[in-house]
């Protein structure tokens, strides 16, 4: 479970310590760096989107590069969003290089503002170099989301896939069983429902929400989705705790009992902290499902959320 | 009337006039040729079934006289009617007792809370679907207010304060129609298939069969060549979306194939030598898997991509074959002895080159196949994250592996003696450029063992050659099969007749004729045929200059035939509902060829006939208003998905299609001799391939894709272009999407246009001028016609 971060304890400083953080147009990609008091690492690392002109981001870049640099050495990580598995490549090259065995490293890594897909990738590229035995995870929610029925967190669909290394098991014969993970983009999930076809959907809300006020706002969001499907398919997990998501799924996917029957996607389109439940889940029990994730076109920049919330760590 | 006070009250004006209120409910039962107590009583209807109450108890019944009784009730509350609210909890008990849980037998009078949220969503319906916006129903409220001119003046109430409370209620109703979920088409299409409401149309697209063969075996129904896609030939189905393709692999599965050939639908699972069949279908939902993400940026060489994906293609081959034979021999359909598994698995392990693997059952050279696929997942997983690994599997090729694990299958289960296996390979499309030249490398070899049956979208094709570069030849390698129905055909119709037959059929209903249940409003309905024929008279004689006496009979129907649908929009400009869509034929021609649209229109008309009550599974047909709001709903959520689904050029599609519909708008209202003039045509396709058109063809070809357009009966939609090849350059609008759009859903004449129109229409800094050069170009005044001059945006 997250606890709040206190800053007076924040600290971890040290020789070993990597840090890496994404820059967004969001303000709250500044929370947790700035909340870190005499902070120390041995490198830090931006990743940037690149291929996208964002006036808003660079002005982020600029201030994240200002904190940062107290750090201590700071390096800027290029990646599309078109393709990112090109950043993904260039900061496994860094990790090597840093992490060259003859000392154990650890990591701090703030999944604030990560898209889902560059955040599991992320992860997957930790875990391939066995740097999430001392991972501390940080996340800070912005002060409000300013989504509703007529202002959409994003526009248009760029692709539905499987994320990369997130492939499981998947034979032909048997039934396809979605598991949705709804958030505040109603559309995305209607269309990866309609793409993806599956036999069955079950949906998993956030609950509680991450802040009271926002408890409903999700359903709200998804009436469509919603219709498709009885109460029955309808389950929920703690927005905040990804150990709830991973009951969750262990709970419906049944992978203790071995012999999975059917083919199983995860779409994590809910909170972040519950995308990080689903890494925790294909990570312990890899295979057995594949993560598909819709992305969007382009996210509504000017009207996305508003200022810096709490910051969590885990 | 008195429905009227408590909705406006809610949702609309504090302290509503007697006068307002009579002019609103004299209007409604003029405009909507319903009265306003019926109205409000399909709102309840449907709202109850909204409810959670239904979805508890399934089986309800609502006493519709009790209804009335309760609307009467609200004759004794005080007007005007200043705590709606209160007035609502009040009569909560005397709605609830209307309302029966048929398990329990027990009302819902005590059941104030539930009650009060059927009420107050009932209401909330209602309100929205008071006509507020339309020009008849103002007209008729004005007038009615300017002839109780007296009661104003005793009210204190000006006509003007009157016409600008309307204006509000108009306002509000559109706020409300953004807010209320149930009110979204797409919900409603949602909505509409859910299994309690148990929809004969509630199956549309093939994969909502499940494993259930006997059911997909009942309802399906075999297109005129299906002897032709049987047969041995390899071939590639190939349909725009939701025309069948997946059913028709499905149907060809073994176990669905099976329950085809036997005439006793109630006997199941008939063994496979008994049936006569001679092949055993193997269905496989194709993906691109692990190599989704191939990019140059990716680390992975086209060759090791090639190598690897013919082993991950073969493995998936042979995974499918073996689940299929142990589904069938769990069902008892083929004989399939210890002995014969054992040497299929042996033989099979052979073909690995493993020395050191015992194998001895069907599950565990399942589980080989697992591995090998981990082998490659690992691999691919290393490479994408910049982490060497070493390759641990081993390879196999489409050019041997395939035939030969099929020939030892078929030698060794003596019930499989003389057939093949037809591998059933839905949605090609989904396969990159370089593993459809790997499946094209099997089609070329045409192994004896093997068929390959594909299905693909439009332009689903990427590549026709195979792995040595040879061209795939066609109907040698594989025989090109074009699903695409014309909806004009009689084909057509019969084959949407048959389907539907067989659904209400499987659901019990009386009457299995689709066209008793979804009667056909007369011709002209809008206006009425009198004054159709009479402004078409107006036209001949303002054309010929003649008296109408001299007009001949077949120049009056020809004139109707031509100008109808024109004359009907531009007298009901404005309206929601501007034409009336009812009757099986109406259906079909709104259903533009593809079947599932078709189904989706069925499906709405079922489940709003069946939420207002009306008893079409004991005869009774689907209301006119009922069928035509069902064709309204399925258009404006198929209008929804296009922006929402297609990937990367969904919006500007969406753009482009509301351009062309303003354009043929124009030409509907304005044009007299073309009013009709839905078809679009390229004047200059050889330009498509410049630099300059690269986003043009895009958003054209994902148009063709998702069949948003339509370019009937041209084979090499499918396929990739040559050099040599000229562009398609005539289209269609889907006809689904016109009513919505208020286009004609008859796309009789062509509108031509330029690639730099089109070009124009496609970038947002030329857009609204380009737009509104083309619809002013349209413009051809008539003074029968009245320029509103509301086209241009």
């Amino acid at each position: 479970m997250f606890t709040e971060l206190d800053p007076r304890t924040s600290s971890r400083c040290g020789e070993n310590e990597i840090f890496i953080c994404f820059a967004s147009f969001e303000a709250r990609c500044k929370g947790a760096p700035s909340r870190l008091k005499n902070y120390k690492a041995k490198k830090s690392y931006i990743i940037h989107i690149a291929d996208e002109p964002s006036e808003r981001r660079e002005q982020m870049v600029i201030e994240l590069r200002k904190i940062l640099s107290e750090f201590g050495e700071l390096c800027v990580v290029d990646t599309k969003h078109s393709d990112p598995i090109v950043g993904l490549l260039a900061l496994s090259q860094e990790l090597q290089t840093v992490c060259d065995g003859s000392t154990p490293i650890s990591v701090t890594l703030d999944i604030s503002t990560f898209p889902r897909k560059q955040m599991l990738l992320v992860l997957r590229l930790l875990e391939k170099l066995h740097l999430m035995e001392s991972i501390r995870i940080l996340y800070t929610e912005p002060e409000r989301y300013l989504a509703a029925l007529d202002i959409p967190l994003s526009f248009g669909l760029k692709e539905i896939a499987i994320i990369p290394t997130f492939k499981g098991k998947y034979d032909p014969q048997e039934e396809l069983k979605l598991i949705l993970f709804l958030g505040y983009e109603g559309d995305r999930a209607l269309a990866l429902l309609e793409n993806i076809e599956p036999h069955k959907v079950i949906i998993v809300i956030p609950k509680p929400a991450f802040y009271p006020e926002w408890e409903g706002k999700t359903e709200e969001l998804n009436q469509a989705v919603l219709a498709t499907v009885g109460e029955d398919s309808i389950y929920y997990s703690h927005s905040q705790d990804p150990d709830s998501t991973v009951d969750l799924l262990e709970r419906l996917i049944q992978p203790a009992e071995g012999n999975i029957q059917d083919n199983w996607y995860i779409a994590p389109l809910g909170t972040k902290l519950q995308a990080l439940g689903v890494y925790y889940f294909t990570s312990k029990w890899p295979d057995v499902a594949s993560v598909i994730y819709a992305a969007p076109l382009k996210h509504n920049e000017e009207k996305f959320s508003e200022g810096i919330g709490k910051t969590l760590i885990l | 009337m008195e429905i009227i006070f408590l909705a406006l009250a809610l949702y609309g004006a504090v302290g509503t006039t007697i006068s307002l209120a009579t002019a609103v409910t004299d209007a409604v039962e003029r405009v909507k040729q319903s009265s306003i107590e019926n109205l409000f009583l399909k709102c309840f209807i449907r709202a109850t079934n909204r409810s959670n109450v239904r979805k508890n108890y399934l089986d309800i019944r609502i006493d519709k006289t009790l209804v009335s009784d309760a609307i009467e009730l609200l004759k004794q509350i005080p007007k005007p009617i200043n705590d709606p609210k209160k007035v609502l909890r009040e009569i909560c008990p005397k709605f609830g007792a209307s309302i029966t849980i048929v398990k329990t037998g027990k009302s819902l009078e005590d059941s104030r809370d539930e009650v009060y949220k059927i009420l107050k969503d009932a209401i909330s319906e209602f309100y929205t679907q008071l006509p507020l916006k339309e020009p008849a129903f103002q007209q008729y409220v004005t007038d009615s207010l300017r002839r109780a001119t007296a009661n104003h003046k005793s009210q204190e109430e000006s006509l003007e304060s009157i016409q600008g409370k309307l204006e509000n209620l108009a306002e509000k109703q559109e706020m409300m129609y953004d807010k209320l979920s149930y009110l979204n088409p797409t919900v409603l299409v949602k909505e509409s298939g859910r299994e309690e409401f148990r929809n004969p149309f509630r199956i549309t697209k093939a994969e909502e069969f499940d494993h259930n063969y006997p059911l997909l075996a009942s309802l399906f129904r075999k297109p005129a060549n299906y002897d032709l896609i049987q047969g041995r030939d390899n071939l590639l189905l190939a349909g725009g979306r939701g025309c069948g393709k997946s059913m028709i692999l499905r149907s060809l599965t073994a176990r669905t194939a099976l329950q085809l050939q036997t005439k006793n639908p109630n006997l199941q699972n008939l063994p496979f030598k008994e049936a006569g069949l001679d092949y055993f279908g193997v269905y496989i939902k194709l993906a691109k898997g692990y190599f989704g993400d191939c990019t140059s940026d990716a680390a992975i060489n086209a060759g090791t991509a090639v190598q690897l994906f013919q082993h991950v293609f073969n493995m998936q081959l042979l995974k499918a074959t073996l689940d299929s034979l142990l589904e069938n021999r769990d069902a008892d359909i083929i004989d399939v002895s210890s002995a014969s598994e054992r040497s299929i698995v042996e033989k099979i392990g052979d073909l690995f080159g493993y020395d050191d693997i015992q194998l001895k059952t069907f599950g565990e050279l399942k589980q080989v196949v697992i591995r090998e696929e981990a082998a490659v997942r690992n691999y691919l997983g290393g490479v994408r994250m910049g982490i060497n690994r070493e390759y641990t599997g081993v390879c196999t090729y489409v050019s041997d592996f395939p035939r030969d694990f099929c020939r030892i299958v078929l030698s060794e289960i003596s019930d499989l003696d003389g057939a093949r296996i037809y591998f059933l390979l839905d949605e090609f499309e989904n396969l990159a450029e370089f593993q459809q030249t790997v499946v094209n490398t099997i089609t070329k070899l045409r192994p004896d063992s093997l068929t390959l049956k594909l299905a693909t979208r439009s332009l689903g094709v990427k590549s026709r050659i195979d792995l040595q570069g040879e061209p795939i030849q066609s109907p040698r390698d594989y025989q090109v099969v074009p699903l695409d129905y014309n909806a004009n055909s009689k084909d057509y119709r019969e084959l949407l007749f048959e389907i539907c037959e067989k659904r209400l059929e499987a659901e019990s209903y009386k009457i299995t004729d689709i066209k008793k249940l979804l009667p056909e409003a007369e011709s002209y309905c809008e206006l009425g045929k009198e004054y159709v024929q009479g402004i078409a008279i107006e036209i001949l004689k303002t054309k010929h200059e003649v008296e109408p006496d001299k007009l001949k009979e077949e120049q009056i129907q020809e004139c109707m035939h031509k100008m109808g649908i024109a004359i009907i929009h531009r007298k009901r400009e404005g309206y929601k509902y501007p034409k009336i869509y009812s009757g099986f034929k109406e259906f079909v021609a709104c259903s533009s060829g593809i079947i599932s649209n078709f189904l989706e229109m069925c499906k709405m008309a079922f489940y709003l006939a069946e939420s207002s009550e009306q008893n079409v599974r004991d005869g009774s047909p689907i209301e006119f208003n009922t069928q035509n709001e069902a064709v309204y709903i399925v258009s404006e959520a198929s209008l929804n998905l296009i922006p929402r689904n297609i990937p990367n050029t969904g919006q500007k599609l969406a753009n482009l299609v509301y351009d062309l519909a303003d354009i043929f708008r124009a030409k509907l209202l304005r044009h007299m001799s073309e009013p009709e003039a839905a078809r679009i045509v390229i004047k200059d396709p050889e330009k498509l391939d410049d630099y300059e058109c690269k986003e043009l063809v895009q958003i054209l070809n994902d148009g063709m894709k998702w069949s948003v357009f339509q370019n009937m009966g041209t084979v090499n939609a499918y396929f990739p272009k040559h050099k040599s090849d000229v562009r398609p350059s005539d289209f269609t609008l889907n006809r689904i999407l016109a009513p919505k759009l208020k286009i004609s859903p008859r796309p009789r004449m062509r509108t031509e246009f330029s690639t730099d129109d089109l070009s124009k229409l496609c970038n947002k800094l030329t857009r609204h001028d380009k737009r509104k050069m083309l619809v002013e170009r349209f413009y051809e005044n008539h003074p029968l016609f009245e320029n509103k001059g509301n086209d241009v945006n």
